[in-house]
């Protein structure tokens, strides 16, 4: 038996961290020879009293990297699960659109949901909302539908041009305002939906309707219109 | 369970293919997380020999840790131990591969003793509008179903056995009953079942001494964007159909819906 190490203070966070074990794992792995261990993601401050047992010597150990292992707990009750602050209505003043927003999801057949009227936009409630400060919200509304019995506001969309202003009115009562970045048509099976449904990264909004030619026989149009926005500076 | 053996196909083909886990950050490091599910034992969490959880209780979720692949030895001690000479769990060896996500459990087995489990999280993409609901069984008690509102989803699962279905996401009425039985052990309790979010709950305690719980583990960004927009219904927008009369049709049926609506509007005003 090695000399007892002093008790770290007892703290609910842990002082301890990964880093140090890493550290001590990376040393002990050049102690014995052993090459199994990969180095290079080790932190690179490593206790270097730190024996191949672990058990350092009885002095206080130099200091060790503020690396600490999140510990929360796991109880049902301790188990949160954040809400969001939706948005209720978008408006594109340049093209005449404001129309109401509604929180979707996803169709039965993988795709996004939307509102059946052309005048209500549905908003993907599992992406981001434009009341974060990162990810993509995404839009989308009718560029006609049956419901609506002719064409909606979003038919405007592929009009709107770069720098035009994209306001969307959240639920607590507050705006957010976009510029628009790029305005473009893609055919629907060329586009990269995974960039556009992107949940980290930067703050954007896009917008989203049909364009393009029309297949009667698959009820759908040819190309997808997609507006993006970024927080107006 | 059908939609999840499609969905880790999907995932087996892409690692394949690209030689990389989805989710994983760093393909040269694994994700540990611990949880501590032995009931009444607060202890500390040697890793190769150094105290890496000290004063870790019951119900506690430590991580998850970014760690290079390899082998880690864990020892558990009594929380006043000085060093992991005389450990009440371990030493055992953790084999972590790369890209992989893992939950190591110190828990209690089905006859109430100390004992360790490392399990692998599927962190494989999930369809758009679902999430994963893992559901592990680390407590003293018999073979357990698992239900879902009163219906079992995962029957028989045994102490150290896993179950795990994708489904839309939602918050399900989740409990525990002895097999074969609806009488829940555990619950019912509400469980969140978010959009891209592998949602792992554990049963830990003692059925005997009646200190049965669930634990909650989440881990996201397993999602995928949905497969399209369909955002068009009718055609009257269109550039340039491929059958220009249905385009006429739909302007007459539209012209004809204001055609009334104006008639109306006259037969008002000549009241």
């Amino acid at each position: 038996m090695s000399t007892p190490r002093p008790r770290r203070t007892p703290h609910r966070a842990l002082r301890t961290a990964a880093a140090t074990a890493l550290g001590a794992l990376v040393l002990a792995g050049c102690a014995d020879g052993s090459a199994d261990e990969p180095a290079g993601a080790a932190p690179p401050e490593v206790v270097a009293t730190a024996e191949p047992t672990g058990e350092p010597a009885a002095e206080p150990t130099p200091a060790r990297p503020a690396v600490e292992v999140p510990v929360r707990r796991a109880d049902l009750s301790s188990f949160e699960v954040e809400s969001v602050v939706q948005p209720v209505g978008v408006a594109v003043p340049s093209i005449d659109v404001a129309i109401p927003v509604e929180p979707v999801g996803v169709q039965d057949d993988g795709q996004m949901e939307i509102p059946p009227l052309a005048e209500v936009g549905g908003w993907y409630r599992y992406g981001a909302s434009p009341a974060q400060e990162s990810g993509t919200s995404v839009i989308a509304a009718h560029v006609d539908s049956i419901a609506t019995g002719g064409t909606g506001p979003f038919a405007r969309l592929r009009d709107v041009a770069v720098g035009d202003p994209v306001e969307v009115t959240l639920e607590d009562g507050t705006t957010q305002t976009f510029s628009v970045v790029e305005v473009r048509r893609v055919p629907k099976p060329t586009v990269e939906w995974e960039d556009v449904f992107v949940r980290q990264g930067g703050k954007r909004l896009v917008l989203i309707t049909c364009g393009g030619t029309f297949d009667r026989g698959a009820q759908s149009y040819s190309d997808n219109v997609i507006v993006t926005a970024e927080p107006r500076v | 369970m059908r939609k999840r053996l499609i969905a880790g196909t999907a995932a087996g083909f892409a690692l394949a293919l690209t030689g990389a886990v989805p989710a994983a950050a760093d393909s040269h490091e694994a994700q540990l997380s611990v949880l501590h599910g032995v009931p009444d034992l607060t202890v500390d969490v040697y890793v190769n020999g150094d105290l890496t959880l000290d004063d870790f209780e019951p119900g506690d979720l430590a991580g998850p840790l970014a760690l290079p692949a390899g082998t880690y030895t864990v020892a558990i001690t009594a929380a006043d131990a000085a060093d992991d000479s005389e450990p009440v769990l371990g030493p055992i060896d953790l084999p972590l591969e790369a890209g992989m996500n893992y939950t190591a459990v110190a828990h209690l087995d089905a006859d109430g003793a100390p004992t360790a489990a490392l399990f692998t999280n599927d962190i494989s993409t999930t369809a758009a509008g679902e999430g994963r609901l893992t559901v592990r069984h680390t407590a003293a008690a018999p073979e357990v179903d698992i239900l879902a509102g009163d219906s079992p989803v995962l029957e028989g699962v045994a102490n150290g056995d896993e179950g795990v279905l994708d489904l839309p996401a939602g918050t399900v009425s989740a409990a525990v009953a002895a097999a074969g039985t609806t009488d829940p052990v555990i619950g019912p309790a509400d469980v969140t079942v978010a959009e891209g979010v592998n949602t792992i709950v554990y049963a830990w305690g003692s059925l005997e001494d009646g200190n049965l719980d669930l634990a909650i583990q989440t881990i996201d960004g397993l999602h995928s964007a949905p497969s399209g927009v369909p955002s068009g219904e009718l055609g009257l927008a269109a550039q340039q159909s491929s059958t220009p009369w249905v385009v006429g049709a739909a302007l007459l049926a539209a012209a004809g819906v204001a055609f009334a609506v104006r008639r109306q509007t006259v037969a008002v005003k000549n009241d």
